[in-house]
Parts: C-alpha cells; sequence; structure tokens
C-alpha cells in the first residue's frame, strides 16, 4: 500500500479510530492491533512476500534470546548467526543475480563460460529496511545495551510498524521499543504535529517529487540532444525531485506514527543546506548513516586507529552504502564520489566543523562564504546524484561529458525548451519554504498566524486532492526509495 | 480526540469545497480541444442517418487527405469525412457508425498503417483529452467507462496545454462536410517520417473490429504515404495489398498511386497539403464513378445542377 493512494486514505482512518476507541484500553490491544494492520499494509502489496517478513521476524526475535545470553560464546554464535540469516535474505532477493553476472563476466574474461542461473524473483519491497531493524536489535543486545524482548507482539511491531516498515526511517531498537511497550496516550499537539507533517510530506511528493520528475525523466531520456544548460537543470531537477520525495515518505512515516502516540528518527534535516559533504550526511537519510557508522564505522575502529585505517573505513562505510541502495556498479560509484568528496575533510580534520546547528541558525540570511559553501556542497551532491539515476555508467560518463562539451551551445536552451524552466518553478518555493522552517525539521508552523498557516494548508491539500483525481484511474506513482 | 476530528473534518470540507467551487469555475472557462472536435463530426453522421450517403473512414490522413466536401460537390451525395485522429483508434465508435448508417451507404475506407496489424489501437491520452474537453463523447458511443472517466476527467485541473490557440490543430478545425481545413493556405512546415513496424496483419479479425466490412458497400482506400516510407517497406505493403486483393476486397487503386513527396505533406507524414488533397480526392471519384460503385444516375444529377 501507497501512502499516496486510495486504499491507504481509506486504511489510516480505519486504522486510527479503531486503535484510540477499540484498543485504547490495554497496550497489548494497541499493540496487537498496530502488528495486524501492519501485516494488512504490507500484505497489500504481496502476502506472499508477507510470509517472508514474518519469518525474518521471527528468526531474529529467537536469535535474540541466544545473543543474550550469559556465554559470550553463545552470544557470539548467534550473533553471527543473524547476521548471516539477514545478509543471506538480502543476499537471496537482491544480490544474488548482481553476483552471479559478475562472477559470469569474470570467468568469461578468462575463456571460461559458465552459465549462472538467474533468480526471476522481484525484490521484496523495504526488505533493506526491516533486515536492518532486525540486525539493530540484535547488536544492541549484543553490546549489552538492551536485554531480548519476551513479548513477539512487541517485537514484531518494532520490526514491521507499517509507517517505518518499507522505507525507514530505519529504527533503533534503544529507540522505539521503550515506546512500543508503554501504552500511548492520545495527544492533541502530537496528533496535529503529525497530520501536518503529513500534509507537507505529501505535497512535497504528490506535487514537487512527482511534478518534477516528468521534467527530469525527459531530460535524463534525451539528454543526448540537449544542451549543457538544460542537463545541468535536470541534474538539479533530480537532485529535489528524490529529496522530496525520500523526505516526503519520511515526512508522512513520522506523522502516522506521531497519529498513533511515536516519535520516530528524523531521517532528513535539510540537507541542501549543508556546507560540507561531512554536515550532508549528517542531514540526508540520518537513519540510514547513523545506523552505519554506529555498526560498521565504529567497530571497524572508526577514526581511533590512525589516518590511513579511518581511510579505509570511509571507503568502505560509504561503498557498503552505496552497494545498499542497489546491485549495481552505479549506486556503489555513487558510494565512491561521496567518499572521494569526504576524503580531503577527513585527512585535514575538518570534518567535524558543522555537527551542531543548521547554518544562519540565528540569522535570516546565511552570509557569503557560507552561501558559497552550500553552494559548492550542492552542485558536488548533484554531480553524484547523476550516477545514482543513471544505471549504465557509460551513460552517467557521457552525460557528464556533454554537459562540458556542450557548455556553449544554445545555453538558453532550458528556457524554451518546455520544461527546463519547470525546475526552477517548483525548486525555488521548496528553497524558500526550507529555509523558513529550517530550525526544526518536525514541526511544520509556516508563520506565527493561524488563519495563514490555515490558508497555506488548504492551497496545498487542494494541489493534492487535484493530483488525486487526476490519477484516479491510474496508479499512483511509487516512492524512489521503495525499490531499495 | 473529538476536537482533532472535528477541526480535520471541517479542513478536508473546506478543502473540497473550495477545490470543487475552483473546478466549476474552471470548466466553464474551459474550451474545446482539436481532439474533441470528432464528436461534432459524429454528430453529422447522426443528423444525415436517414440519407444516402458516402463516410470515409481513418485516422487524420483521412481528414486531410480527403476531402468530403469536393465529392459531395462532384457526386451529389451526401459525404461526411469522419477521419480526424488515428490515435483515438478506430474500433471504439464502430457501433454507432453502423447504427446510423443505411443499407446503401458506401463507406471508404482508409486507416494508417499500423491499423492492419492493431486494428484496436487506441491511444489512453488522447481519448482523455477528448472526452475531458467533450465529455459527451462516451454517452454519444454508448461507452459507459468513458462516461465515468470523463467525470473525472472534467474534474481535473488543465494537464494539458489548450490548442484554442494552435493554429491547425484547434475546435474549429472542419468544414460542414467534417474535412480538416484549418492549414489551407498556410505553408507547409514539412513532415516528420514516422516508423511503421512490420507486425503481423490482423485482416482476419478486421470484420470484428469493424461491423461496417459486412453490412455495407466498402472501398478500401490507401493512406498517402512519403516516398521513404514507402521504399523502406514496399515488402510490407505488397502482402497487405495482396492480403486485402485476396480477400476479394473493392480495392481502389495501389498503395504506389498513394506515394507522395515530401514536399506536398504539410506537418506529418499523413496530412497531405489542401492542393494535392482536391488531385487525390478527384482521383477517387473517377474511381468510384467508373468502378460503378456510385450510380452514375448520382453524377449526372449533379452534373446538370452545375449547369
Amino acid at each position: 500500500m501507497l501512502f499516496n493512494s486510495i486504499p491507504f486514505l481509506v486504511f489510516l482512518p480505519v486504522v486510527f479510530i479503531l486503535y484510540w476507541y477499540l484498543s485504547n484500553k490495554k497496550l497489548k490491544y494497541q499493540n496487537l492491533l498496530l502488528l495486524i494492520a501492519s501485516y494488512v499494509f504490507y500484505g497489500w502489496w504481496s502476502w506472499k512476500f508477507l510470509i517472508l517478513l514474518a519469518l525474518s521476524t521471527l528468526l531474529d526475535y529467537l536469535y535474540g534470546f541466544g545473543v543474550g545470553s550469559k556465554s559470550r560464546k553463545k552470544a557470539r554464535f548467534f550473533l553471527w548467526l543473524s547476521i548471516a540469516n539477514n545478509l543471506g535474505i538480502l543476499g537471496v532477493f537482491k544480490y544474488y543475480n548482481f553476483f552471479a553476472e559478475q562472477f559470469q563476466t569474470a570467468f568469461e574474461a578468462i575463456g571460461i563460460h559458465t552459465h549462472p542461473i538467474i533468480l526471476q524473483i522481484a525484490l521484496p519491497v523495504g526488505i533493506s529496511f526491516y533486515t536492518f531493524h532486525g540486525m539493530s536489535y540484535v547488536f544492541d543486545i549484543f553490546r549489552g545495551e538492551r536485554r531480548p524482548i519476551t513479548n513477539f507482539v512487541e517485537y514484531a511491531v518494532f520490526v514491521c510498524f507499517f509507517p517505518l516498515l518499507v522505507a525507514g526511517p530505519i529504527e533503533r531498537a534503544n529507540h522505539l521499543l521503550p515506546q512500543i511497550q508503554n501504552k500511548r496516550v492520545f495527544s492533541y499537539s502530537q496528533a496535529s504535529e503529525g497530520l501536518r507533517l503529513m500534509l507537507w510530506g505529501m505535497f512535497k511528493k504528490v506535487i514537487i517529487a512527482d511534478g518534477l520528475a516528468i521534467t527530469v525523466n525527459d531530460i535524463f531520456n534525451n539528454y543526448s540532444t540537449l544542451s549543457a544548460g538544460t542537463l545541468i537543470m535536470g541534474a538539479i531537477g533530480f537532485s529535489f525531485q528524490i529529496y522530496c520525495d525520500f523526505s516526503g515518505y519520511s515526512e508522512i512515516a513520522l506523522g502516522t506514527a506521531k497519529l498513533f502516540g511515536f516519535e520516530l528518527l528524523s531521517n532528513f534535516k535539510f540537507p541542501y543546506f549543508s556546507r560540507d559533504i561531512a554536515e550532508f550526511w549528517r542531514r540526508w537519510h540520518v537513519s540510514l548513516s547513523s545506523w552505519f557508522k554506529d555498526y560498521l564505522y565504529i567497530p571497524l575502529g572508526g577514526s581511533k586507529l590512525g589516518k590511513a585505517k579511518a581511510v579505509r573505513n570511509t571507503f568502505i562505510i560509504f561503498l557498503v552504502s552505496g552497494f545498499w541502495h542497489g546491485a549495481s556498479w552505479n549506486f556503489i560509484t555513487w558510494g565512491a564520489i561521496h567518499a572521494a568528496g569526504f576524503l580531503p575533510l577527513l585527512l585535514l580534520n575538518r570534518n567535524r566543523q558543522h555537527t551542531k546547528e543548521i547554518v544562519a541558525f540565528d540569522r535570516k540570511l546565511p552570509n557569503m562564504k557560507e552561501l558559497m559553501q552550500m553552494l559548492g556542497t550542492f552542485a558536488f551532491v548533484t554531480f553524484a546524484w547523476i550516477f545514482f539515476r543513471i544505471h549504465d555508467i557509460k551513460v552517467a560518463i557521457d552525460f557528464c561529458k556533454r554537459i562540458i562539451v556542450n557548455a556553449f551551445h544554445d545555453p538558453l536552451q532550458f528556457v524554451h525548451k518546455p520544461g527546463g524552466l519547470m525546475v526552477l518553478y517548483y525548486i525555488i518555493p521548496l528553497i524558500l519554504a526550507d529555509w523558513w522552517i529550517r530550525r526544526n525539521e518536525r514541526v511544520i508552523r509556516p508563520t506565527p498566524y493561524r488563519i495563514l498557516n490555515w490558508a497555506i494548508a488548504i492551497v496545498m491539500a487542494i494541489f493534492i486532492i487535484n493530483t488525486f483525481f487526476t490519477y484516479l484511474d491510474k496508479q499512483p506513482s511509487s516512492f524512489i526509495y521503495f525499490e531499495f | 480526540m473529538k476536537n482533532l476530528l472535528k477541526k480535520v473534518s471541517f479542513f478536508l470540507l473546506l478543502s473540497f469545497t473550495l477545490f470543487f467551487v475552483l473546478k466549476y469555475i474552471f470548466i466553464n472557462r474551459e474550451p474545446k480541444s482539436f481532439n474533441s472536435a470528432f464528436v461534432d463530426k459524429l454528430k453529422i453522421l447522426q443528423a444525415n442517418k436517414n440519407k444516402k450517403k458516402i463516410v470515409l473512414i481513418g485516422g487524420s490522413s483521412v481528414g486531410f487527405g480527403l476531402s468530403a466536401e469536393l465529392m459531395e460537390q462532384k457526386l451529389g451525395i451526401t459525404t461526411i469525412n469522419l477521419g480526424h485522429n488515428a490515435t483515438l483508434g478506430l474500433v471504439d465508435f464502430q457501433s454507432f457508425i453502423e447504427k446510423n448508417l443505411t443499407k446503401d451507404d458506401i463507406i471508404v475506407f482508409s486507416p494508417e498503417w499500423h491499423i492492419y496489424a492493431h486494428p484496436d489501437f487506441v491511444d489512453a491520452a488522447s481519448i482523455d483529452n477528448l472526452i475531458r474537453h467533450n465529455p459527451e463523447y462516451g454517452r454519444l458511443i454508448g461507452n459507459p467507462n468513458y462516461i465515468v472517466e470523463s467525470y473525472f476527467a472534467s474534474i481535473r485541473f488543465s494537464q494539458y496545454v489548450h490548442d484554442g490557440n494552435e493554429i491547425i490543430y484547434r475546435y474549429h478545425c472542419y468544414n460542414a462536410n467534417g474535412d480538416i481545413i484549418s492549414h489551407c493556405g498556410l505553408k507547409p512546415k514539412g513532415p516528420k517520417y514516422y516508423s511503421v513496424y512490420e507486425d503481423p496483419m490482423q485482416l482476419n479479425s478486421f470484420a470484428n473490429y469493424f461491423p461496417f466490412l459486412s453490412t455495407n458497400k466498402t472501398v478500401y482506400f490507401f493512406p498517402p504515404t512519403q516516398t521513404r516510407v514507402y521504399q523502406e517497406h514496399k515488402n510490407y505493403f505488397a502482402q497487405i495489398e495482396k492480403a486485402l486483393v485476396n480477400q476479394r476486397s473493392i480495392l481502389v487503386d495501389n498503395v504506389v498511386d498513394n506515394v507522395y513527396p515530401d514536399s506536398v505533406f504539410f506537418d506529418e507524414g499523413y496530412h497531405l497539403t489542401c492542393d494535392t488533397r482536391t488531385q487525390r480526392t478527384e482521383k477517387l471519384i473517377s474511381y468510384l464513378t467508373n468502378s460503378g460503385v456510385v450510380n452514375n444516375r448520382s453524377l449526372t444529377k449533379n452534373k446538370s445542377a452545375d449547369q
């Protein structure tokens, strides 16, 4: 079930009413309802893969007891069993075909012809997210940060809570489980905050991301005939498309969770206002980058074992992060580009310059230096997105090459080519809106005036209603991160 | 909780009300489109239901490429040009045509090349444009899906650039006989080349898609074809021609007789200029009279009227 679909618009109010009116008396009823609702939400897409989800949940729940054992040897055994299990699921469904093809190519290079079996199976939606939930649970137990949970329903809700089930945020056992284990009490302010977040997230997805997608797809599909200006506009458009698509999803997820009394981890903190790549990664897909930092980078030694190992660890974490997005070389290249951008900061010990407040936190506007830093970071990130968007690396290189080769050819093509200017029409209001609310990504209060806030909300709602009517007889567009 | 539900309900009510108010204002301002003009052509047919007539059927190659006005003038028989836009398909309105024919009516059937392989071809976006600008279509041809879809289509904000200002593809683009005339007198832009996919022919199933083939006198006429396209697909066209002959269909001429240089196409590979259309129509008229498809009495009547 997609957040931007009619079934979800029916599903959500029904679950909300049942949750607060019927199952409100006892914690176990609340959790049971959430579990059933989450399985319906996931099963709506595929009941067959629901079995996989339930099985994966059950195994990690059982491994948790082994990992929590007093014997360190036994704990370590079950930890590795859990890792093998989760990576095994990912390996079969997400990475098997990639490796099979790579081995085939490698063998053919030395003259050996092989015919590996290629699996004809769909990638289960959200597989990368729920397996990471399960792993975070067993890791936390192994590190002694929490005890194994005895109530299966509570654990299952942690893994498959429907707002975050298919595209995150990737929650931590220590953050979400305590909330699941305590009875939720309805809070008007929390619920209305949730609705505001949902509306904003929906607007970003349905209006901005899907609107930009039309132009961006057109430009990327016909890049060989276009001028440098239009190609740059396409790349910038994609930067904002993926940002609005994914952060829009995350905001709907955060908002939906708030309706049920939960606070999820933030996933986006206005990443395009970052002043360097290090800051960008503290603001983009925060739940994934912090997951990799805590469970991969730090166990590898982080930056405490000397510069050489820090560089190695940085590359590992970025390459793995790229590979997490998909079994394809373009994602690995995308990760490598970011690692290369991060490296100078690491070597010069400047990777922790902007760890606290967002740019110009106590001012209305950034200064010139900050502006240039933001533009530079954005340009770098946008360049890397080209490799994320185009799956064939040769085509991606050709795309970049044409930006340079065609630099002076028809520089104003994007102005008269329909769609080129559309990118600016979408992103300028978005940048202004993001700048306005940048001090707190979780509280969407555009102005201090109540009536004006209502007016803004109604205008956004009208746009969304219109889009729903437009595509009523068609499939709603999926979220980009559902592919991962 | 109740407070929240009240506020949300009020918010949704207000948003939907404003949405429909804006829609109402917007719908009333919406001009009809090129595609929606097709409904009016069907109405010309409906208005002439009981008269003996010649009906020209095809896509825009017929709308641009034949003159029903000239045929009516020369043959003295009411002639209606239903050719409009091949992307609207040719199947949706066949039962409507059938209902509005008399047994003596003559059909000139000139489908574009892709119809020979895909008789049921319809482009959803074109239909969407048609029913959005003219919701009457679904009711007229008796398609309940289009009636429902036109409701949703008509409450959408504009998804298309309105073609009210387009020189050629505007709503008022045809004459009383249905011929597209909006390009007459304008300088040709030169044609784009189109692709012909040599998919297997479906001639055997034509009778299911086009009921008039078995009930009325139908004359096949090949679409105007660019020289380059003809050269590239010569063998495929010959196969179509041969298959039609084997089926004992009435052919007006050969494919090669409809091959034209680029200079006589207005903007698309199928769209002839007005002058060439006149010459082509005259060839069709002489065939219809010489072969006896149209009886000589009509012609005589017409000649005496001219004098």
